[in-house]
C-alpha cells in the first residue's frame, strides 16, 4: 500500500514536469527562401531551375547534452522527416523544465543494428517507401525532382543515399549548439549540396556507394540553426 | 504474502505455458546451433504462423493477383521452383536467378545467392517488389489486405487487433518460414543411432566428408558462407555473385552455399539451375571446375572420383531426403484461402 502511494506521488510529479517544453522545428531551405516541394521553381546557377517532387530523411537518436555531458536522449529514437507532411517536421520533445543543455546531437540515417534487426513499425515500417527491397537496408535520405540541365530521364534528379556497412556506411552524427528553454530552429540548406552534384554531373544515386557516402557527409555539414 | 506466492505461480504458470508452446511450434534439432533468427522479436504463436501460411499462398501479394510466393517455392519440391532453371514470374516473365529450396531458414543469417538480404523479415519485400516476379510494393499490398475479407480477421487473431502494417506482414511472413524445419531424413536418423547407411551410403559418406563438406558443413549442409565452387560465368548472364553487393573483387563468382538436404527433390541445380542431374553436378566437381581469383584451395586440386565412388555419393546424398518434411500437412495450401474460392 505504501508502495502504490509512493508511486503514485512519483507519477504526479513526473507528469508535472513533462510538459513537452522543447519543439525542433525542421526547415528545408534553398539559398535565402523555404523549399517546398511541388510546382515552385528554384533558380540555380543564376540561368537553370529545379523542381523538388521529394525530400525526406530520418532523423535518429536525438539527444540534449550539456557541456559535454548527455543530459537527455530519447528512446527509440526515429523520425521520417518528409517535407510534404509539416506534422512531421515538428518533433516534440517530452523533457522536463529542470533539464538544462546547450547542445543537440543526433544523426541522420538509420544505424546499423537496425538495420539489421528485421522487420520494425511506426516510421520505420517499410512501408514508408524508405527501404531497398532488391538489397537490405534503410534509404537515410530521399531527394527527387527535376533540373532543367539533367541528363537523366525527363530532366530527373534521383538520390536515394543509404548504406550503413563498411565501406559505404553513409549515417552521419550531428552536433549543434542550442540554447535550453527555446524552440529550436533546425535549417538543412539544400543550395550547396545540389550545385555541387549537379556541377559533377551527378544526378543519380541508387544504392550504398563512395558518392552516397559524400553526400552524406556533405549534408551532415549543412544543418544549421536559425531564427526563424 | 499469500497474493504474492499466487502472483509468483501465475507468472510460472504463464512462461511455462509459453516455453510448452514455443517447443511445439519450433524446436531446435539435437546436436544443432542455435539459430540466428531472434524471436525473441518475432514470438512464435500458432496465430501468427497461420496467418504467414495465409501470406505465403495467396497471390494477393503479386500486383495483378496471379503470382504467390508458392508459385515459385511449392511444398513438393523443397520450397523451390520445380522444372524451371530460372524462375517464372509475373506475366511470366523470366527472372534472373533459380529459386533455392527453402528449408532451415532459422539459422541463416543472409539470403539470396548473393546475400543481398540481411534479415528473414525482410526477404519478402524482394519478391514482392520485383518487376519480374510480383511487381507490387509493400503500400499497396497492405491497402488491399486491409480491404480484404480474410485479412482483419487473421492480424486479429495473430495481434489481438486488426490493423494491417508492413511489419506485421513481414513478421507473419517470416513465422511461417520459421516452421520449415527439415531434420528427419535418413541421414538424422543414422545420426541419432536409429538407422544404418548400406554400405554404398557410408561410403558416398566417407567421400562426402572428404570433398564436400567443408563448405556443405553438417548438419545444416551448408557453411552458411559465399564460396566460388569453379562454376563456368554463363555469359547471357553475367552473374557474378556476392560481388554485385559488396562491390568487392574478392567477393568475384562467390554464391551462397546451399544446403543439400532434400536435393533429390530441388533440382535443377545450381544459381541458375544449369544441371538437372546430381550426376552432373558430380561430373562439375571431378571435371568442371573453373579456376580463378577467388577460388578455394578445396577446389584447387581436382577432386578425383571414379564413377563407382560418384554413386556412393549420390546415394548418400538420396539420404537428405526428407519425407516428413515434403509431405508435411502444416506446410500445404491453408484451408482459409479455400474458402474465398481462389485456386492455388
Ligand atoms: C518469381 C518467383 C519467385 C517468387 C514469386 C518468390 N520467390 Fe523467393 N526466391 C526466388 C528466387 C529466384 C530466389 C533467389 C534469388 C536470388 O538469389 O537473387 C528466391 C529466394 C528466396 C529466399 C532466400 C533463400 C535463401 O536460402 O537465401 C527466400 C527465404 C524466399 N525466396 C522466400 C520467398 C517468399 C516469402 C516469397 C513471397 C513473398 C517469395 N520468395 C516469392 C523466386 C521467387
Ligand atoms: C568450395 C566450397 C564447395 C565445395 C568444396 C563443394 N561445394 Fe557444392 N556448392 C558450393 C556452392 C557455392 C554452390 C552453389 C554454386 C552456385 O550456384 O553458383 C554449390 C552447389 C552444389 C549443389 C547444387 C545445390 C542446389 O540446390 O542447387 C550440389 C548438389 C553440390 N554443390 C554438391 C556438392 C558435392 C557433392 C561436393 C563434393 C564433391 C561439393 N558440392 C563440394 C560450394 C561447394
Amino acid at each position: 500500500m505504501r508502495i502504490l502511494i509512493l508511486f503514485l506521488l512519483l507519477g504526479h510529479t513526473l507528469f508535472a514536469q513533462l510538459n513537452e517544453q522543447c519543439t525542433i522545428n525542421v526547415h528545408i531551405r534553398f539559398g535565402q527562401s523555404d523549399m517546398q516541394v511541388g510546382d515552385t521553381c528554384y533558380p540555380i546557377f543564376q540561368t537553370d531551375s529545379l523542381r523538388l517532387e521529394a525530400v525526406k530523411f530520418y532523423m535518429a537518436g536525438i539527444e540534449l547534452w550539456k557541456d559535454n555531458k548527455r543530459v537527455w536522449a530519447e528512446p527509440n529514437s526515429f523520425h521520417l522527416i518528409d517535407a510534404t507532411e509539416p506534422a512531421s517536421m515538428k518533433i516534440k520533445l517530452p523533457i522536463s523544465n529542470a533539464i538544462q543543455y546547450n547542445q543537440l546531437k543526433f544523426s541522420i540515417g538509420i544505424d546499423s543494428a537496425t538495420n539489421t534487426a528485421g522487420a520494425m513499425g511506426g516510421d520505420l515500417d517499410p512501408t514508408k517507401g524508405m527501404y531497398w527491397t532488391w538489397q537490405s537496408g534503410y534509404i537515410n535520405v530521399k531527394m527527387e525532382g527535376t533540373y532543367s540541365r539533367s541528363t537523366a530521364r525527363n530532366k530527373k534528379f534521383q538520390f536515394h543515399i543509404g548504406g550503413y556497412k563498411y565501406p559505404y556506411a553513409a549515417v552521419q552524427p550531428i552536433s549543434l549548439p542550442v540554447q535550453s528553454n527555446s524552440g529550436i530552429h533546425l535549417a538543412l540548406n539544400l543550395e550547396q549540396l545540389l550545385e555541387r552534384l549537379f556541377t559533377d554531373n551527378q544526378f543519380e544515386i541508387m544504392s550504398p556507394c563512395q558518392e552516397a557516402v559524400r553526400v552524406s557527409q556533405q549534408m551532415a555539414s549543412l544543418f544549421t540553426l536559425m531564427n526563424p | 504474502m499469500k497474493k504474492q506466492i499466487l502472483f509468483l505461480l501465475l507468472i510460472t504458470v504463464l512462461i511455462c505455458g509459453f516455453t510448452a508452446e514455443q517447443i511445439q511450434l519450433f524446436s531446435i534439432p539435437k546436436g544443432w546451433p542455435k539459430p540466428a533468427y531472434n524471436m525473441r522479436k518475432n514470438p512464435l504463436q500458432a496465430a501468427n504462423i497461420a496467418l504467414g501460411r495465409v501470406l505465403f499462398y495467396d497471390p494477393i501479394l503479386s500486383a495483378n493477383q496471379t503470382i504467390s510466393c508458392a508459385s515459385c517455392h511449392s511444398v513438393y519440391t523443397a520450397f523451390t521452383h520445380v522444372d524451371h532453371s530460372l524462375s517464372h514470374g509475373i506475366n511470366d516473365r523470366v527472372g534472373k536467378r533459380n529459386a533455392p529450396a527453402l528449408m532451415n531458414l532459422a539459422w541463416h543469417s543472409s539470403f539470396m545467392w548473393d546475400g543481398a538480404i540481411n534479415h528473414l523479415d525482410m526477404q519478402a519485400l524482394a519478391p514482392i517488389t520485383h518487376p519480374d516476379e510480383m511487381g507490387e510494393n509493400l503500400e499497396s499490398v497492405v491497402s488491399k489486405l486491409k480491404a480484404s475479407a480474410l485479412y482483419p480477421s487473421l492480424y486479429y487473431k495473430a495481434y489481438g487487433d486488426s490493423q494491417i502494417t508492413g511489419q506485421r506482414t513481414l513478421q507473419a511472413i517470416s513465422q511461417f518460414l520459421l516452421t520449415l524445419v527439415s531434420a528427419q531424413s535418413k541421414y538424422d536418423s543414422v545420426m541419432r543411432k536409429e538407422a544404418i547407411f548400406t554400405q554404398q551410403e557410408q561410403n558416398g559418406y566417407r567421400l562426402f566428408k572428404q570433398h564436400c563438406s567443408s563448405c556443405h558443413t553438417e548438419p545444416l549442409f551448408t557453411n552458411l558462407q559465399y564460396e566460388n565452387n569453379g562454376l563456368p560465368v554463363d555469359t547471357s548472364l553475367n552473374d557474378y555473385g556476392r560481388m554485385h553487393v559488396t562491390l568487392n573483387p574478392s567477393d568475384s563468382l562467390r554464391f551462397k552455399v546451399p544446403t543439400l538436404r532434400n536435393i533429390e527433390f530441388s533440382y535443377p541445380y545450381m544459381h541458375d539451375g544449369r544441371f538437372q542431374k546430381l550426376a552432373q553436378v558430380l561430373n562439375h566437381y571431378t571435371n568442371g571446375i573453373r579456376q580463378s581469383t577467388t577460388s578455394v584451395a578445396i577446389l584447387k586440386l581436382p577432386i578425383v572420383l571414379n564413377s563407382n565412388e560418384k554413386v556412393d555419393v549420390i546415394a548418400f546424398l538420396l539420404t537428405l531426403t526428407d519425407k516428413h518434411f515434403l509431405f508435411n500437412p502444416q506446410y500445404t495450401y491453408p484451408k482459409q484461402l479455400l474458402s474465398i474460392n481462389q485456386t492455388p
